[in-house]
């Protein structure tokens, strides 16, 4: 037997990521670009793929369009065939109410009818949000050695961090004895990575408890609390790269992490498989590098032409440098055009943007956080939305905010100060 | 199922000037400009000019172009009413029949025409390099009244003799036509593509098949419709279009996209299959620190740490640390070592170059007349072939493929050398 065959996938997919601000605006969490040419999802069903795993449900809230374009039928993860599949459930209306989902075990349990077609012995929970390469065969098979109930992958993070996970304890056995959520004097640093393997008969009963009874809608919150003490929970540790690139500065780390061939992200070694043809966009040509051009330490999509100099930057396909601009750690997004003299760095440039000759983006000091988002922008990055115009000789500090489609010449803006935000919505 | 027009492409043809870079696949399979194949042209114009039913003839060894195609996908022909389909010599009822030329070709399969009941037939070669509008070529055949239209391109005189060449009338009827004359009248020269009317190429075929002695449209169909009288037009085309009969003319045409005006890739949309024969996807293209790279084209995949210079490098290529590459073309999966020097190299797929050798040095040394040498100084090496460390190799050599390092014949090859496991 292989375990992988009789076991369905719930991917949820549907977070925002409120915390990528515009980056996550018009797009799910799990469809945010990333590394060059992927999108965050990839990472997920590169494992279900390489797992062995073929029958996925995608459950889809929040924005769905960009992922489910980019999913399509699931032909880049090989997850079309007589056996293979993946079918998105996005939120429907039910026979007495309009239905959101409430939280990630109602949104399983709302699709209980989807498992009831396949009745597979076991159910892996995944979740899309993060970067990461992992067997989950090997998880199913020490969950079957184990005989537990439910197995959770876990793994140990920063102790000043614990309060952003789930944290449990385990005994010696690796057999979970206390589980809280996003607790900051959390008494462990085991943090679990939102991936569960449930049995399915336990899967349906416990959530018939916890969600039908209406006691809670949540795996970590109110479900794994609720089987503690009944049920076997075993901890699956895991100690590879792993990262949740929920919020900006996380995610400009992470796609420097895939230039770093000691960060533990290895995109050749994962085998990581996207949808290279979204859209019908065509085949993007290879990178051209013209006479002036000058690449450093970068991981370069197809379709880009650069004229001027890359530095420590991750760049989407179709960008283009103009001769003696310079880009220095940043990620620039698909179709963006940076004029001739341009300085970006520090930046996260969405896809489309175009910044005009002798521009200068990103170059303030870091101490000044966002003032409208200063969570969300503090640590020296400056971002820029889709489809914004940065007109020539602009300057654009750190920690700036440039709302999607915004055209700075048509506002009259040609300084952006630092930890400032350009939002024709707001009034100024 | 009806269909106005319907695609067949020539593709199966062997081409001996290739050397070893068509040792194991027909011209139309061989790589270019990174990661295309040759077909990729011809199927990427044949999908943006809407023609969605396409025959592929092919015979010579046609496991890589079947790799290649993997039933149409890359390029869309997969669907209800669209189609891609191999067409291969078959038994028949009397003999086995391998194709005896292009025109008997499509004789043996017109069954695969006569199912689509098409009123236009548009058949083009698998080895050019272009990109080209087809619909233009065929309102112009439908607004003639034509039976055939061929599409030429003007050429310099002195090239003319290696075409088909067509003279024009002021309606573009073709008044004459030589195929590869010596002294040709006209310098049109015919780009093999052509769009016939389907009860012309049936009857004309049907013909050809009981009284041909080299079956070839160009030779012998297409010559006797003109002196025929029959209403043969040209279609004029003044874009890129590029081929290669040699390695030296592969080489040339190869660098045009990274010469001084190249081909706008972004504008002709090529499609490709870059996922045949592999599990997973290309990476993005890696620079490492140590990477310095200019004048050239980088394919997805390709990891670079040493020295890249006006060169093509396809995807999952490894060019190491201290590497330097020149004026060279590497094909998929090749391995440049660390300290090794290449310059005017061309790597077929899966070539491994051990640290510090070092290809294409060494003094220019004319190749005394063999037809089976290239003279422009490049040096060519097969599929799979594996260059010991610190090997020295000059110009204007051969090595064929699959040649094992622990089996190199020497240390030092001198320019203007074959080199045979």
């Amino acid at each position: 037997m292989r375990p992988a065959r009789d076991t369905l996938v719930m991917l949820l997919a549907g977070g925002s990521g409120s915390r990528l601000n515009i980056l996550s605006s018009r797009r799910a969490k799990p469809a945010v670009p990333f590394g060059a040419h992927y999108r965050i999802i990839d990472f997920t069903l590169s494992n279900v793929m390489h797992s062995g795993l073929s029958r996925v449900g995608l459950l889809t809230q929040y924005k769905p369009f960009s992922l489910m374009d980019h999913v399509r039928g699931g032909e880049p993860w090989d997850l079309i065939g007589r056996e293979r599949g993946i079918k998105v459930l996005p939120p429907y209306t039910g026979e007495k109410e309009s239905d959101w989902y409430k939280g990630t075990a109602d949104a399983v349990w709302q699709n209980l009818w989807f498992m009831e077609d396949y009745r597979p012995e076991r159910v892996l929970i995944l979740s899309g949000d993060h970067i990461y390469r992992m067997d989950y065969e090997a998880l199913i098979a020490a969950h079957e050695a184990r005989g537990a109930d439910v197995t959770i992958a876990a793994m140990e993070v920063p102790w000043e961090e614990r309060g952003r996970f789930g944290v449990m304890t385990s005994d010696e056995h690796g057999w979970i004895t206390a589980f809280v959520e996003k607790q900051p004097d959390a008494p462990s640093n085991l943090a679990s990575m939102g991936i569960y393997v449930f049995n399915y008969a336990t899967l349906v009963a416990e959530l018939e408890a916890v969600v039908g009874g209406r006691a809670g809608y949540d795996f970590g919150h109110d479900v794994i609390p609720h089987m503690l003490g009944r049920r076997k929970l075993l901890a699956y540790p895991f100690c590879g790269y792993w990262r949740d690139v929920g919020t900006i500065s996380s995610y400009v780390q992470a796609n420097m992490d895939c230039l770093d061939p000691n960060s533990g992200l290895d995109l050749r070694a994962w085998n990581v498989c996207t949808n290279p043809d979204q859209r019908g966009r065509g085949d993007r040509p290879p990178v051209r590098l013209g006479a002036q051009g000058k690449i450093h330490n970068a991981l370069v999509a197809a379709g880009c032409v650069i004229e001027g100099e890359v530095e420590e930057s991750v760049l989407f396909p179709g960008v283009r440098v103009a001769r003696g601009a310079r880009v220095v750690r940043s990620v620039v997004l698909h179709d963006c055009r940076i004029g001739p003299s341009c300085l970006v760095t520090n930046t996260v440039l969405d896809k489309e943007v175009t910044v005009g000759g002798g521009a200068r983006i990103g170059t303030g000091r870091a101490t000044t956080p966002n003032r409208r988002f200063p969570t969300h922008l503090d640590s020296g990055i400056t971002v820029i939305g889709k489809q914004a115009v940065i007109p020539q000789e602009c300057r654009i500090g750190t920690n700036c905010l440039v709302f999607p489609s915004v055209d700075l010449a048509a506002l009259g803006i040609s300084t952006v100060a630092d930890g400032e935000t350009v939002d024709p919505s707001e009034p100024r | 199922m009806k269909k106005q027009i319907v695609g067949m492409v020539l593709a199966g043809g062997r081409v001996d000037e290739l050397s070893v870079l068509t040792a194991k696949r027909p011209k139309s399979a061989v790589p270019i400009w990174g990661m295309y194949r040759f077909i990729d042209f011809v199927l990427s114009n044949m999908m943006h000019s809407g023609i969605d039913v396409v025959g592929v003839l092919s015979q010579y060894r046609p496991y890589s172009l079947n790799t290649h195609l993997a039933g149409g996908a890359p390029w869309d022909f997969v669907g209800r009413t669209r189609e891609l389909k191999v067409l291969s010599p078959f038994l028949g009822s009397k003999d086995t029949d391998w194709y005896r030329g292009t025109a008997d070709a499509i004789y043996q399969n017109l069954i695969f025409i006569e199912h689509y009941s098409p009123e236009l037939v548009l058949i083009a070669s698998a080895d050019h390099v272009y990109s080209m509008d087809y619909r233009p070529m065929i309102r112009q055949h439908l607004a003639t009244g034509a039976e055939l239209t061929l599409a030429l391109k003007e050429v310099p005189a002195h090239q003319a003799p290696m075409f088909g060449t067509a003279v024009l009338d002021e309606r573009r009827r073709v008044v004459l036509y030589e195929e590869k004359s010596v002294k040709p009248k006209g310098n049109l020269a015919s780009l093999t593509i052509y769009v016939f009317n389907t009860a012309t190429l049936v009857e004309r075929l049907r013909e050809n098949a009981a009284t041909g002695t080299t079956f070839q449209l160009y030779s012998e169909i297409i010559p006797r419709m003109v002196a025929e009288g029959a209403r043969v037009f040209g279609y004029l085309f003044d874009g890129y279009w590029q081929y290669a009969r040699t390695l030296d003319a592969y080489y040339a045409a190869n660098m045009d996209i990274i010469g001084p005006d190249p081909p706008d890739l972004e504008a002709w949309q090529v499609r490709t299959n870059l996922t045949s024969g592999t599990l997973g996807d290309p990476t993005p293209a890696l620079f490492r620190p140590t990477a310095t790279v200019h004048s050239s084209l980088i394919c997805p995949g390709a990891w670079v740490e040493g020295t890249v210079e006006a060169s093509i490098v396809s995807p999952n290529v490894v060019i190491e640390r201290g590497a330097v590459v020149r004026n060279s073309i590497l094909m998929h999966g090749c391995h440049i070592a660390a300290g090794a020097f290449l310059d005017t190299v061309i790597l077929d797929k899966s070539v491994t170059v051990g640290c510090n050798a070092q290809i294409g040095v060494g003094p220019m040394v004319a190749n005394s007349g063999r037809a089976d040498l290239p003279t422009s100084g490049v040096t060519v090496v097969g599929k799979g072939t594996t260059v010991p460390p610190r090997t020295v190799i000059g110009r204007n050599c051969i090595l064929w493929p699959d040649i094992d390092g622990a089996a190199f014949p020497a240390r030092t090859i001198p320019s203007a050398t074959v080199v045979r496991p």
